[in-house]
Parts: C-alpha cells; sequence; structure tokens
C-alpha cells in the first residue's frame, strides 16, 4: 500500500474528526438529579439544637413598618391569585415549632461548626429575636432584578420562586435581598452527613446553589394537580405550607390575597398589617399582624 | 524515496483500537443507552398489553390518575397468575420464575430530576397518552425509555405539538 503523506495526514484528521463527531452523536437527557443517598432516619433534636443555636446569632428583631394590604402583584396585573402569608405577632410566642417544621418539610440541610460561628445557617425560617422572618416574596422583588440566569424568578401565582438547576451561585441574589433571607450552599451538607431526605418531595439541593422560603411550593403544586384532576380552578384554598400547619397558636395565617373569603383576608381585617423596614417599599407578600388597624 | 520500516497496515490498526476505545467510552460513560431490565421476571409489555387489552393503569398504579406512575408488586401479578391461565410454555416459565421472585420485582429509577413533578393523571386527562413519551409496547419491551428533554416539555407546554397550550411558568413542574 502506497500512500502520499500529505493524503495520510488528510485520511487521518478525517477519521479523527468523524470518530469526534459519532461521540457527540446523540442528545443527552436531562442530568440526573440524582436521589443522593442520606440518612432516612436522622437524629431530629439535632435540628432542634441548630434552631436554638441559630436564635443566639440573630437576638435582634427586624423593626417593622406599617404597610397596606398586599394586593396585585406588579409582575401579573392579570392573574387572581397572590399566594401569601400573615405572621399574628400578637399570638406568636416563638416556640420555634414552625422553624423545625421547615427544616423537615423542604429538607433544609445543617451546616458545620465553621459555617455556624459565621452565621450561615441555612435556615429557610429564622427566628430573629423571636420573630419568625422568612423571605417575603417581594412583588418588586430586588433579588430577580440581579439574577442573570433567571433562575430566581416570580411565578404568575404571586410568589417568588427559585429554579436550582439554573441557578449557577452568582450569590448576587442573597447580596442585593435587603432582609438576608436567601441562604446559600456553601458546603456539600448530603456529604458531611449533615443533609436528611425528611420528604422524598423535595430534592436536596448541591453545593454552590441559592435556596429560600419557597412558600412550601410542592405543598402548592400538589393541591392545585390535585383540583384540576376534579376538574375544579385552584385559587389557593385547601393547602397549607409547613410553617403554618405546625403552629401551635395558629399565628402563621396562609392564604390567596387576591380572594376575598379566604382565611388570609377574613383574618387580617382590622389589624395593623406590618412588614420588616427593610423590603417594605418592594410590596411584600408575607407580612406581620400586630394589634388593631 | 527510502522505504518505510512501519508498515502503514500498524497504523490502521492502532486508529481502529482507538476508535473501538471511543465507542466503548462513550457506551459506559453513558449508561443508559444500553437499558437493561434489572428484574429477573421475564415480563412482555406486548403480550399483556395489546394481546389481552390491559390499561397501562392495571399494573402501573397512578400512571392515568396519580402523580406518579409505580411499578407492580409480585402479589399484583399473582392476582392474575393465581387463575388458571392457558398452558403455553412461557406461562410455565413465568409462573417459576415468579416463584423465586423478590416481593417488588420491578424497580424503575424516574428518569426526571428530583425538582421536577410530572403529573401523569393531568397530562393523561387532557388527552397525552402513554406511548407520547413512552413508546408503544414493543419499543419499551425492546428496552427503550423516554429520553426527557425540556425543550420537548416546553414543545408541548408552547402547544407547538398538537396538544392544548399549557402553562410556562417555571414554579409549576420545577419545585
Amino acid at each position: 500500500m502506497k500512500i502520499s503523506r500529505a493524503s495520510f495526514l488528510k485520511l487521518l484528521t478525517g477519521t479523527f474528526a468523524a470518530l469526534s463527531l459519532f461521540g457527540c452523536r446523540r442528545e443527552k437527557s436531562l442530568p440526573k438529579n440524582e436521589h443522593r443517598e442520606v440518612s432516612s432516619k436522622p437524629d431530629l433534636s439535632l435540628w432542634q439544637k441548630e434552631i436554638d443555636e441559630a436564635r443566639f446569632a440573630t437576638p435582634r428583631p427586624e423593626s417593622l413598618v406599617m404597610v397596606p394590604r398586599p394586593g396585585i402583584h406588579p409582575k401579573f396585573p392579570d392573574a387572581d391569585v397572590r399566594l401569601g402569608m400573615a405572621i399574628d405577632l400578637d399570638l406568636c410566642d416563638s416556640c420555634g415549632k414552625c422553624a423545625l417544621a421547615c427544616m423537615v418539610e423542604n429538607n433544609v440541610p445543617r451546616v458545620n461548626a465553621d459555617e455556624a460561628r459565621k452565621g450561615r445557617y441555612m435556615h429557610w425560617l429564622e427566628l430573629r429575636g423571636g420573630m419568625p422572618v422568612m423571605c417575603a416574596h417581594c412583588g418588586d422583588a430586588p433579588c430577580e432584578k440581579v439574577c442573570p440566569t433567571g433562575a430566581a424568578v416570580a411565578s404568575p401565582d404571586g410568589f417568588s420562586s427559585m429554579v436550582y438547576p439554573r441557578c449557577i451561585g452568582t450569590r448576587f441574589c442573597g447580596a442585593n435581598c435587603p432582609l438576608h433571607a436567601r441562604k446559600f450552599n456553601y458546603t456539600d451538607a448530603a456529604e458531611q452527613g449533615l443533609a436528611a431526605k425528611f420528604n422524598p418531595e423535595v430534592p436536596l439541593r448541591p453545593q454552590g446553589v441559592m435556596e429560600k422560603c419557597s412558600l412550601c411550593i410542592q405543598r402548592l403544586q400538589n393541591a392545585r394537580i390535585q383540583a384540576k384532576t376534579f376538574g375544579l380552578e385552584w385559587r389557593g384554598s385547601g393547602v397549607l405550607p409547613a410553617c403554618a400547619a405546625a403552629c401551635p397558636k395558629h399565628a402563621i395565617i396562609f392564604g390567596n390575597w387576591l380572594d376575598l373569603n379566604s382565611d388570609l383576608v377574613r383574618k387580617t381585617r382590622g389589624r395593623g398589617i406590618y412588614a420588616p423596614k427593610s423590603i417594605a417599599k418592594f410590596l411584600p407578600a408575607v407580612v406581620y399582624l400586630r394589634g388593631k388597624a | 524515496m527510502q522505504k518505510r520500516k512501519i508498515p502503514f497496515t500498524i497504523l490502521w490498526v492502532i486508529l481502529a483500537v482507538c476508535g473501538g476505545g471511543l465507542v466503548v467510552w462513550d457506551l459506559t460513560a453513558f449508561p443508559d443507552y444500553i437499558y437493561e431490565n434489572p428484574s429477573t421476571l421475564p415480563f412482555n409489555h406486548e403480550k399483556h398489553g395489546e394481546a389481552l387489552g390491559l390499561d397501562c393503569s392495571k399494573c402501573h398504579p397512578g400512571a392515568e390518575a396519580g402523580i406518579r406512575a409505580g411499578m407492580p408488586s409480585k402479589a399484583d401479578c399473582m392476582d392474575c397468575h393465581n387463575l388458571p391461565l392457558s398452558d403455553s410454555p412461557e406461562n410455565e416459565a413465568f409462573d417459576k420464575a415468579l416463584l423465586t421472585a423478590k416481593e417488588n420485582p420491578f424497580t424503575f429509577t424516574s428518569l426526571l430530576p428530583s425538582n421536577v413533578v410530572f403529573p401523569h393523571g393531568l397530562h393523561v386527562k387532557s388527552g397525552v397518552s402513554c406511548e407520547t413519551c413512552h413508546g408503544s409496547a414493543k419499543e419499551i419491551d425492546a428496552g427503550r425509555r423516554p429520553q426527557v428533554r425540556m425543550q420537548d416539555c416546553l414543545a408541548c407546554h408552547q402547544g407547538k405539538r398538537g396538544f392544548p397550550q399549557a402553562s410556562t411558568d417555571c414554579a409549576r413542574c420545577h419545585r
């Protein structure tokens, strides 16, 4: 077999080009968000202990200012659902059951000693001076404005949602949130054995992803699916987030701000509606009740 | 021209080995491409579905009304296989395999990422058949698994695939 140097090189490059093309012939399916092996029977007292520790890290309550009743979401003027919560501070005795229920419902991991020293707890619902503070689901959310990938995005149901696979971990949203309600996975909690899969419905967040209160979106989705299965229009009824369900004093009221017959609207009538001063001008959907209007 | 010491055939052999290596690497790096039924039971979808006229939801609970579709347990198989069925050698082989099978002989790992919810019931209700994503019984028996890509979800939800338009809000499916 006789072959010139030039044609040999051509054949060589051609073969390698063909082989590399063959290698990428198939479109990969979505990355498997593998259900990671974490303890299925965790010791709940460890989580309770961390909540008690975190109380010391945030000893001061947020200063509150009076706000008007939350209404239509500015980005979705035609929507008839604006989900939100009201936390009755006259009833709340800061027992912390909501914080634990939140962690168990949403598989919120604990943090290691290093992170705890820096105050980087992952708690979606924090007790700041005994006052439960979580993401306020602002209508004019400052976090959504700075997200470069659209991972933090407003939902037409009137809350601020988070798409974990889209998050690339710039932490812009956390820096822009005046309430510091967003929590960043600085470490891999599952690897350190600090995460647990309490709830199979909720994914474990990987390292380098921002997370925050989702208003228990899995419960909202399931309620909507159930209503649709029966052929009904879902307007935010028949469901409670974990914190509201766990509150022994029924101080956390969940509902649809635009449904005048909802629990939320009826129970907040005639009450003083307050919001943390830092986010009061961003039209929050999670507000606090205190005294009479 | 000076005579070459190494014949070109050796070079071609090396190239072929490299190419073969690439193919092997590709198949091992993406093992879902060579899907194997992890169960020892020789189950045949075509014989149960098209021949007997059983619905998918008969063995996959929730496939037509629930959020997730499940896999049948051994007891579910025994519901029918306790009965005197036809005396074909296949049936006898299956009954024998059933005797030694585990309580839950069939497993299926969801192809969806764990942060996505796909309500099977609502999709069936709006006219999407099982075959749309899973393929026909014949294809399933041949080892086909549905390729789940968000662009396919979105194309359908935007109304480009002949089904009614649906919500494209992130928070409807992602959690």
